[in-house]
């Protein structure tokens, strides 16, 4: 679903990716983490066409996002790290938009936006012009639209930080919804308790490489040897 | 208090030289060059046009003027417009300085000296506006090859006056008003100022611009005379005394601003926040979706989303727009007030002024593209090319500037132009300030370009285009 294929990009002096790989399937979670300035961001927006990279692809649903982005980005739902939000739309127009970029058909597509306000406690705003949203209501939002579709692949920068346990605990209702779909996740974040919860698989961003994926089972077997991800975490990136 | 005020004050200070040093380290040599040839050219301009101006001579005033008499009358007409024009922009450029402030959330927080921080905005705006009395010198200098120093002097006094005056007057009523935010009252006369477009409480500030412009004109009324005063009694001793009131007054305003600035800025600027923040008529209405909306059938399927986006937006945002076609109005009237238009001279005069009225109504356009409606990083992982964006964006502004040539065409004509003078003139006043839109939006839509240098680029573009008027004229 999406192939992440040996990324890498300078920003001047500055190594930020080193040849990135990795594959999320249909139905996966992947939890991207690791320190600040490791590349994680660089590497997420490179995935949602935003970056250029220096060398190496991606690729969505077999659609190369550097020859035919426009392919690639149909199947894509993205939140950035900073809020980016139409200010002087209401949340109703938001989604609406985004649906109708996203050329989705009619008839569901009200369902499916009515359904994503309420789960995520927007309904009553949703008249509301967006710039008069706290920035939880247009966080909640941004995930809103990156999940109206479903794309086939949902990239969330740091996307879950600022929300509040209740509202985190709705988003990653919705994610298993689309999970259950067979929409492929990437997720980054510092709450690693969130990223153990929700992803299916890990990959721990170091100095712009992969450092260390741990899939499903080895996440089962540090529950079982009562160790936690932050404990990994903490044993590789202090070495 | 004043220990740790003094120590984040200066550690400010040194932070912001920094900034400056590494912006001036990142700056191209190559675009050094252009900027001091585009400075040059400028004032080369300006001393050419002030030359040009005083030396015309209008149809009605017969084979032989008193030339003397002609040149003191083009020269005072001149800087009556050209005070106009100053205190237009000083009025409101003053107001964003002091209240619309990038690095304004992050001073307020810190224990700062609020007279230093007073200092630092007031350098900071004579320094953005130093272009005006820049252009006024250099203008004052072509009067002063073509007649003699002597109009050339009064010509400068009376533009560095009211350049110096507005300047310090703005500031001052500005924060004046912004002391109203905290008058609680919500009486019929604010409602009825606002009229919805902003919230009650701000009514008195919102007008500030406005009221500065007020006194700024009377200020200019006043110049005016005395210019005439000097020209006919020959006397230098009436700008003496302008000189020496303006003097006085600049001081006791400044000092009345500091004072203000000092007492409640750190209290009216997040009071100022609030009332831009949430909006007033939040829960009265929404504007109606523009009827222009019907012009995105022209364009394919994938544009006609970014088109309502944009269209939709733009209209919310900038409710305030439409009262800039009085400017356009009053613009275009005073095409058909003038009593000279037999001559390609007095048209090109006409178009100009047309023009510049044009590029103040589409000034914010491409800034309103660039950043105030837009989610760049939302926007380019969207499905959409850059070539569809650009339509849509293109044909987004484009129906709000038809008015100003729909309207331009038949005045010129009343105007006794004949049909191809009137079209050509038309035809300019749509495609310059167009191709400045357009070139607007390919430089605010890139993602690598900084704000500031954003700003930069658009005050250049808006100042050749004015150069380019002024050449005309």
């Amino acid at each position: 679903m999406l192939n992440v294929i040996q990324l890498t990009k300078h920003y001047r002096h500055i190594q930020a990716v080193a040849g990135v790989s990795f594959q999320v399937a249909q139905g996966e979670m992947l939890g991207l983490i690791g320190p600040n300035g490791s590349g994680k961001t660089t590497t997420l927006r490179i995935v949602a066409g935003l970056v250029q990279p220096d060398s190496g692809d991606v690729m969505i649903g077999g659609h190369s996002m550097l020859s035919s982005p426009l392919e690639a980005k149909r199947g894509l739902g993205y939140v950035p790290q900073e809020l980016a939000i139409y200010p002087f739309l209401t949340g109703q127009e938001f989604l609406e938009f985004v649906a109708d970029v996203r050329q989705l058909p009619r008839d569901t597509r009200e369902e499916q936006i009515v359904h994503l306000l309420k789960t995520m406690e927007l309904s009553d705003a949703k008249d509301r012009l967006v710039r008069e949203y706290s920035e939880g209501m247009a966080r909640k939002l941004s995930i809103c639209a990156a999940l109206l579709g479903p794309p086939s692949v949902v990239v969330l920068d740091e996307s879950l930080n600022g929300l509040d346990p209740q509202s985190s605990r709705k988003t990653r209702l919705l994610l298993d919804q689309c999970l259950e779909k067979g929409v492929a996740v990437i997720l980054t974040s510092h709450i690693l308790a969130i990223v153990e919860q929700a992803a299916t698989k890990v990959a721990l961003l170091h100095k712009g490489t992969v450092a260390m994926e741990l899939d499903k089972q080895d996440l089962r077997a540090l529950a079982q040897k009562s160790k936690s991800l932050e404990d990994v975490y903490l044993e590789l990136v202090e070495r | 208090m004043t220990d740790a005020s003094t120590a984040a004050m200066q550690a400010l200070k040194i932070a912001w030289r920094r900034m400056a040093r590494h912006q001036r380290h990142q700056r191209s040599y190559w675009a050094s060059i252009f900027g001091v040839t585009l400075l040059m050219a400028w004032v080369s301009l300006a001393i050419t046009f002030g030359f040009e101006w005083v030396s015309r001579i209008p149809p009605q005033s017969g084979s032989s003027p008193d030339f003397a008499s002609l040149a003191a009358h083009n020269a005072r007409q001149l800087l009556f417009w050209f005070n106009i024009a100053q205190i237009t922009l000083i009025s409101y450029s003053t107001f964003e300085n002091i209240f619309r402030r990038t690095d304004a959330s992050l001073l307020l927080p810190l224990p700062i000296i609020p007279q230093s921080w007073f200092w630092l905005i007031f350098k900071d705006m004579w320094i953005k506006h130093v272009l005006i009395a820049i252009t006024g010198i250099a203008v004052a200098a072509g009067i002063g090859i073509a007649t003699g120093y002597i109009l050339a002097i009064s010509w400068v006094i009376g533009c560095l006056t009211i350049f110096s005056v507005q300047l310090v007057l703005s500031c001052w009523l500005h924060l004046r008003l912004g002391g109203t935010l905290y008058e609680s009252k919500s009486d019929p006369l604010r409602a009825m100022l606002t009229q919805g477009l902003a919230a009650t409480q701000a009514a008195y500030l919102f007008y500030s611009p406005a009221f500065a412009f007020a006194l700024g004109a009377a200020l200019v009324l006043f110049i005016d005379i005395v210019f005439r005063l000097v020209d006919e009694t020959g006397s230098p001793i009436p700008w003496a005394i302008v000189t020496a009131s303006t003097t006085l007054f600049i001081f006791l305003t400044i000092r009345s601003a500091v004072a203000l600035f000092s007492k409640s800025f750190a209290t009216i600027l997040p009071r100022f926040w609030e009332t831009e923040t949430v909006d007033p008529f939040r829960e009265t209405y929404l504007p109606k979706p523009p009827r222009t909306l019907v012009f995105g059938k022209l364009l394919t399927l994938n544009a006609q989303p970014f088109f309502r986006l944009y269209v939709v937006q733009m209209r919310r945002r900038y409710r305030v727009d439409g009262l800039l076609y009085i400017i356009v109005l009053l613009t275009l009237s005073m095409i058909v007030l003038r009593n000279e238009s037999e001559t390609v001279a007095s048209w090109a005069y006409d178009v100009t002024w047309a023009l510049w009225a044009n590029i103040m109504f589409f000034y914010h356009v491409p800034r309103v593209l660039g950043r105030a409606v837009s989610a760049n990083s939302l926007t380019w992982s969207l499905p959409v090319s850059q070539r569809t964006l650009m339509m849509a964006q293109r044909l987004a502004v484009l129906p709000a500037m038809l008015p100003v040539p729909a309207a331009l065409a038949p005045l010129l004509l009343v105007a006794g132009y004949s049909v191809p003078l009137t079209l050509l003139g038309v035809i300019t006043a749509l495609t310059l300030p167009t191709l400045a839109i357009i070139w607007g939006i390919k430089i605010g839509s890139n993602p690598t370009l900084s704000p500031r240098a954003f700003h930069w680029i658009l005050r250049t573009a808006a100042s050749f285009m004015l150069g380019i008027c002024a050449m005309y004229a």
